[in-house]
């Protein structure tokens, strides 16, 4: 008895001991002008851009473009550069006087000069810049490669990358190699290009000293070496543990006066469910998971003051063709499953928050199409309101037909195939399951076939599939048309589908090759007239020609609280259109400029 | 003596045997390891897939052409120099990963094995010891649930509950950021009070599962003689159910004890996610995400070598603690 009374006592104290200490803890973490955040980051930290992970979700808030481009009002908001001019193939960037790295040394014409030469050098990219020198020390000028496009100049300017990636004088030992490696692999890549043959000895120096040159660079870890990673954005990685990265303010920022944020704090994105606990319980101020309906209905009532923003992701989930498949080149039958998908109920079951894809399939993304594609041609073209009767129709007239509610082909062949989909996309599988059950309730006979983790890359650029759930027109690094539609008739739609795309289809404007279409839009695109003829052209192929059926637009719901911070946009304010591909880069903007801050 | 030497050649034979395996089996594995990587690129940089694919090999300094037979001969050139791998995505050797992760990872196993064991030991004699009646029904009926519930799902619960809803853990981490790791009683109570969650989550369904082993072995002893005559003595009987019944009945619960220990250093990863916990689990999500080859091979390399260890070492305990294991 006396013993056990012991224990118990024991236990009590040691309960109390770690139960009294609570209040305490939290009180530690807790900073009024912290921005807190979820993201992922490299741990061990090394601070060095060139490692695969990089700094993770500190990129946008570490390294400064020349300026930020907003997709929904077209407009550019400088930072690192106070303005540029354009003449041919020449940009010249007329930097910030007032930018400095966060170790206080002036930030100049030279460290982009030398960060050029190492991306070149350690990514192979981007060749398109053939010459990059500084006239001054606030003033550094971009000349083009002859085939580069007109829109590379775009790149140049709002890539993170292109400006503050390498200061010199962290870096500069390496500087020699870094031109040496780059102009070598510039020669050999233009050579190529120009179907000039590159020597295996020069092939075999350029590996050398390319390698050489990586095994020193790799190797370096400015936050190891240094115990600092000086950089010219806004906040310098600080204090890095495997589960929360905090970023201090670089007191040298030309914003610093403005912003009032001290500290970005950051914790891991180790799973969704962590993330909707970090939100509703306020210790995160933002973030961007996916989630079910009734979660959001939860979370708004647990958490009053989140809110929830949703912008065009630049993306769209599309039912994809293999055109290696007999089935699928028959325009007739794209035609029909166009008309039978009920889009908004594929969306609703699989990401509720997305945008519908429309009633014209034109290549351009629904949420901008009213930008891009005028009246006059979507007249012209075929709209897909979900309708079994005209798809049956279509197949009818096309000589297909229906016994025991099963479709056969003019050949007599039933219409079955397989759709494919990728397991760990949860929302792809939903879309799958649904646009599954609408064919076979058509009278189609198909079924669902999940690829497994990891596999998608080889299953997709093998062909090993019929049709598929994919990413369709995407308008990643350049949101244009033009992207969308490299994606669909030139890169990897076109490579995954094997769509025809260098055949020539009739338009209410003559025959044209989609593939030379993109070509043309790619030298035009800065001609605005121009691009738009030439985009009225592809979206009526691509929306009689179907390479894919579009099924909604992917969004990214942004969740932010107004529990300790104010100043959030209004849900019409153009800077949100900011977040995608580099949501940091949002916040990154609206703290420095000293727009959102603690209350 | 000898004992302990012919078992210890076993096992180097068996882990040759495991690692060649695990080797083999990860490097065989379908996929691209730089497609991840490509596919970002690829997007941010406005890319062909392909060029991208080139420059993430360049970046992950990943050598398709190499034959697999040569990296594996590396590999355990590597492994018997106590290198356990090299992580391709995070550019560093897996031992530096594990270095900093393993101490969470057991410092949560290990309180959570001590007092899942010591739990479910003490309620699955219990259980047995009023065998038939209601609290031995509702033990066996309770546990049965609770062992079948995946620890990840209660990590949700008890996060949900615990952080958000009651506020009495924090909610995930080791220690706040802003904390120096040190021995000061604060930080040692913050890592305490941070370990809960996932220590809570993993024991519970642990409980169940030695409380009713624990009743299943438990039985069979009460039938032995020695049970009787104690009885017939007039012993008391906390004294049968804890000297005579429950040290004889968690013998073979030693060996299970060890390999369980073994197979918790790696199959915690979802539990470890859901709290955010800095532990070997995350680690293993990336490897997987990934298909970081080097790292994936490194940490179930470590998990072998834990099973093995840990089964080695519980036959020793085993021989130590029960004699007719030496006299056989």
């Amino acid at each position: 008895m006396k013993k056990t009374l012991i224990k118990i006592f024991v236990l009590f104290m040691s309960l109390t001991l770690i139960f009294s200490s609570f209040n305490f803890s939290f009180a530690a973490t807790k900073k009024t002008s912290d921005l807190k955040l979820a993201s992922d980051w490299p741990y061990p930290f090394h601070g060095n851009p060139f490692g695969p992970g990089a700094v993770g979700g500190a990129w946008w808030f570490v390294y400064e473009p020349f300026a930020y481009y907003i997709p929904q009002t077209g407009q550019y908001i400088p930072r690192l550069a106070e303005k540029w001019t354009i003449n041919g193939s020449k940009l010249t960037v007329y930097l910030r006087k007032n930018a400095k790295w966060s170790d206080g040394r002036a930030f100049t014409a030279q460290d982009v000069v030398n960060t050029v030469a190492f991306i070149q050098a350690m990514w192979q990219w981007p060749y398109e810049i053939q010459t990059v020198r500084a006239i001054n020390p606030n003033t550094v000028e971009f000349t083009l490669w002859k085939d580069a496009p007109t829109s590379f100049m775009h790149t140049i300017l709002t890539d993170g990358a292109m400006g503050s990636l390498v200061p010199y004088h962290v870096y500069s030992k390496w500087y020699g190699q870094a031109r040496q490696v780059a102009e070598l692999g510039k020669k050999i890549f233009y050579d190529t290009q120009s179907g000039k043959t590159v020597s295996d000895e020069t092939k075999k120096q350029y590996e050398k000293l390319s390698s050489a040159l990586r095994d020193q660079v790799n190797k370096f870890s400015p936050y190891k070496t240094l115990k600092r990673m000086p950089v010219v954005g806004a906040y310098e990685p600080t204090k890095i543990i495997q589960s929360e990265m905090v970023l201090s303010k670089n007191k040298y920022h030309w914003l610093a006066n403005k912003n009032t944020t001290e500290r970005v704090v950051f914790r891991r994105w180790s799973s969704n469910e962590f993330v909707w606990a970090s939100l509703v319980s306020g210790e995160l101020d933002a973030a961007h998971p996916n989630m079910p309906k009734d979660v959001v209905e939860q979370l708004k009532f647990i958490n009053p003051n989140l809110n929830v923003k949703t912008v065009s992701d630049l993306s769209e989930i599309a039912l994809i063709f293999n055109f290696n498949n007999k089935l699928f080149k028959d325009l007739n039958l794209r035609k029909a499953i166009a008309y039978v998908i009920d889009k908004n109920k594929v969306k609703d079951v699989s990401v509720w928050q997305a945008n519908p894809a429309g009633q014209y399939y034109t290549g351009v993304l629904s949420s901008m199409q009213s930008k891009w594609v005028n009246s006059a041609t979507l007249s012209k073209m075929t709209k897909y309101t979900t309708s079994a009767a005209s798809a049956e129709n279509i197949l009818k007239k096309a000589g297909y037909t229906k016994k025991d509610n099963q479709w056969y082909t003019p050949s007599n062949e039933p219409v079955e195939f397989v759709l494919s989909v990728y397991g760990p996309h949860n929302d792809w599988v939903l879309a799958a399951r649904e646009v599954v059950q609408q064919l076979n309730k058509f009278g189609f006979k198909v079924e669902m076939k999940l690829i497994p983790d990891g596999m998608r890359d080889q299953v997709m650029r093998s062909g090993e599939y019929e049709c598929a759930i994919e990413f369709g027109s995407a308008w990643w690094g350049y949101p244009h048309p033009m992207t969308g539609y490299a994606r669909l008739y030139q890169w990897d739609i076109a490579n995954i589908t094997a769509f025809p795309s260098k055949e020539k289809f009739n338009t209410p404007w003559g025959e044209y090759s989609p593939f030379d279409l993109v070509e043309e839009l790619r030298v035009n695109i800065n001609n605005s007239k121009k691009a738009t003829e030439i985009i009225q052209k592809l979206a009526y192929i691509t929306n009689e020609y179907l390479p894919v059926v579009p099924l909604f637009e992917k969004v990214l719901p942004i969740y932010y609280s107004s529990a300790r911070l104010t100043g959030w946009p209004s849900a019409q304010d153009g800077r949100w259109s900011l977040a995608p591909g580099g949501i940091e880069r949002l916040y990154n903007l609206l703290i420095t400029e000293g727009v959102l801050k603690a209350k | 003596m000898k004992f302990i030497l012919n078992r210890l050649i076993y096992l180097l034979f068996v882990l040759f045997i495991a690692i060649s395996g695990i080797f083999f089996l990860i490097n065989k594995m379908p996929g691209d390891p730089a497609y991840g990587l490509a596919v970002s690129i690829s997007q941010q940089r406005n890319m062909d897939i392909n060029k991208a694919l080139e420059i993430a090999h360049q970046m992950m300094g990943i050598d398709t052409g190499e034959p697999l037979f040569i990296r594996y001969v590396k590999f355990l050139n590597q492994f018997i120099r106590g290198n356990i791998g090299y992580s391709t995505y995070y550019q560093t050797t897996v031992n530096e990963i594990v270095a900093k992760s393993l101490p969470w990872t057991l410092l949560v196993v290990f309180i959570s094995i001590l007092i899942s064991f010591i739990i479910g030991v003490y309620l699955g004699a219990f259980s047995a010891q009023k065998r038939g009646r209601a609290v031995d029904i509702s033990i066996s009926f309770v546990s049965s649930i609770i062992q079948a519930i995946p620890p990840f799902v209660l990590a949700v619960l008890i996060l949900f509950v615990g952080a958000i809803k009651l506020r009495i853990i924090p909610l995930g981490g080791a220690y706040p950021v802003d904390m120096e790791p040190s021995l000061s009683m604060d930080f040692i109570i913050s890592v305490i009070k941070h370990a809960i969650g996932p220590i809570v989550a993993i024991s519970i369904p642990q409980i169940a599962v030695w409380t009713l082993a624990m009743r299943g072995n438990t039985p069979q002893i009460m039938e032995e003689d020695y049970i009787r005559f104690a009885m017939i003595r007039g012993v008391k009987d906390s004294t049968i159910a804890r000297k005579y019944i429950r040290n004889n009945a968690i013998l073979p619960l030693v060996a299970s004890l060890a390999i369980a220990f073994g197979y918790m250093l790696g199959g915690n990863t979802l539990v470890e996610s859901i709290f955010n916990y800095p532990g070997i689990g995350f680690y293993f999500g990336k490897a997987i995400a990934l298909r970081d080859y080097g790292l994936l091979t490194g940490l179930f390399s470590l998990i072998v070598v834990g099973v093995i260890i840990a089964t080695f070492l519980a036959e020793i305990i085993y021989s130590l603690i029960d004699p007719r294991v030496k006299v056989k």
